[in-house]
């Protein structure tokens, strides 16, 4: 083996390569260093793509109001009323969050939506008024607090 | 002590969400890891994400973008009525950076799980929330009982800042994964204390 060739079976005789690239430069199509698992595709019905793109007019990841992955939802006087209107991705949503607040990730996962589609049409009802959002504040990280009621709830799982 | 939170209850406030990310390379017990300490069965969901490929694709097109879906699953817990745990774990190829930003917004901290025989399958999540000045911890997944190498080796060959815990953990034990969770958090914590003592006026 060439003496600069990194020995893979070594584990920690590797040092982490520094500053490789930095996240902020565009990614290169870099091959695969492991052989990914074949992840099964949801969903991955022909015209897929079209129908996430008509849903979300081509944008992904912020509708009319950004929403977290794990930001929870719930139905308005206004979206329970007029849920038998909706257009259909839209009534799906509105019905799933019937039986209670229903997270952006799990809208996804039960509607076999890809995150970020359902983020964008949940976030585009909330827009509307149709939906509720429940999130932590933008200064979560700040709030001790909080953090500290966390952990008190963690230790007691 | 604590009462879950019941959706269905005609009161019923949603919960806030707190999200925390578990990051490695693949097949280093990311799902069991967040399956141990959720209420559900982890779900999985898809994200598409765009790849910039400056390049010639194999059809002789120049290619800019190309879409690839990662699977990324999750699982919650409840803390108490008004408070709900996320955990999401996702691949730590570096090619995903794209997603990792979406999914890291709002996040309190992650965890890298890291496999002592493949430490190498980590550094691209290391790289990423160095970069993004998330706070981490690196949890080693004890595959059979046994680390291969002495948590200090581990440190060195990570490169990481010494303020960063590394810990070992199984990721199929559920108290197991509770202690790596809390070892996050008290990172978490202690940097809002040092932030809040350092915005106060001297
Ligand atoms: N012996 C042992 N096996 C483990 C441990 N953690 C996970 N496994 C096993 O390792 C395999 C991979 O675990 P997963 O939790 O699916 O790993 P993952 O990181 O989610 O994998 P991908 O999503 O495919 O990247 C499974 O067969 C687990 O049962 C561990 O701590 N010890
Ligand atoms: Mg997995």
């Amino acid at each position: 083996m060439a003496k600069d060739e990194l020995d893979y079976g070594e584990g920690p005789s590797i040092i982490r390569p520094f500053l490789r690239r930095t996240f902020d430069a565009p990614l290169e199509a870099a091959p695969l260093a492991v052989d990914v698992p074949a992840a099964a595709p949801l969903a991955a019905a022909p015209g897929a793509d079209v129908r996430a793109y008509l849903m979300t007019g081509g944008r992904t990841g912020a509708g009319a109001v950004k929403l977290e992955f794990e930001s929870m939802l719930s139905l308005t006087e206004r979206g329970r009323g007029t849920r038998s209107s909706l257009t259909f991705e839209r009534r799906r949503i509105a019905d799933a969050c019937l039986e209670g607040a229903q997270s952006v990730a799990e809208l996804a996962a039960k509607m076999h939506l890809a995150l970020g589609v359902a983020q964008v049409v949940a976030g585009d009802m909330v827009g509307d008024g149709l939906l509720n959002v429940h999130q932590a504040s933008a200064n979560l990280a700040d709030d001790i607090a909080m953090i500290k009621r966390l952990i008190q709830g963690v230790r007691a799982l | 002590m604590s009462e879950p939170f019941d959706p269905t209850a005609p009161e019923a406030v949603a919960p806030i969400p707190v999200k925390i990310v578990v990051a490695g390379g693949f097949g280093v017990g990311k799902t069991t890891f967040v399956g141990a300490l959720s209420d559900i069965t982890p779900l999985t969901t898809e994200a598409a994400m765009t790849t910039v490929a400056n390049g010639i694709d194999d059809r002789g097109a120049v290619t800019t973008k190309t879409t690839t879906t990662v699977a990324m699953d999750f699982g919650r817990a409840a803390i108490d009525k008004s408070l709900v745990l996320y955990m999401f774990g996702t691949p730590g190829q570096d090619r995903f950076g794209f997603m990792w930003d979406d999914l890291i917004s709002g996040a309190l901290g992650a965890v890298v799980l890291a496999d002592t025989r493949r430490i190498d399958d980590s550094f691209p999540a290391l790289d990423y929330f160095e970069s993004r000045h998330i706070p981490f911890i690196v949890a080693l997944n004890r595959f059979d009982g046994k680390i291969f190498h002495s948590l200090d080796e581990v440190r060195s060959a990570l490169a990481i800042d010494d303020s960063i815990p590394v810990v070992t953990t199984d990721a199929r034990v559920r108290n197991e994964v509770k202690g790596t969770v809390l070892a996050l958090l008290d990172v978490v914590l202690a940097r809002a204390i040092a932030r809040s003592e350092s915005s106060v006026p001297a």
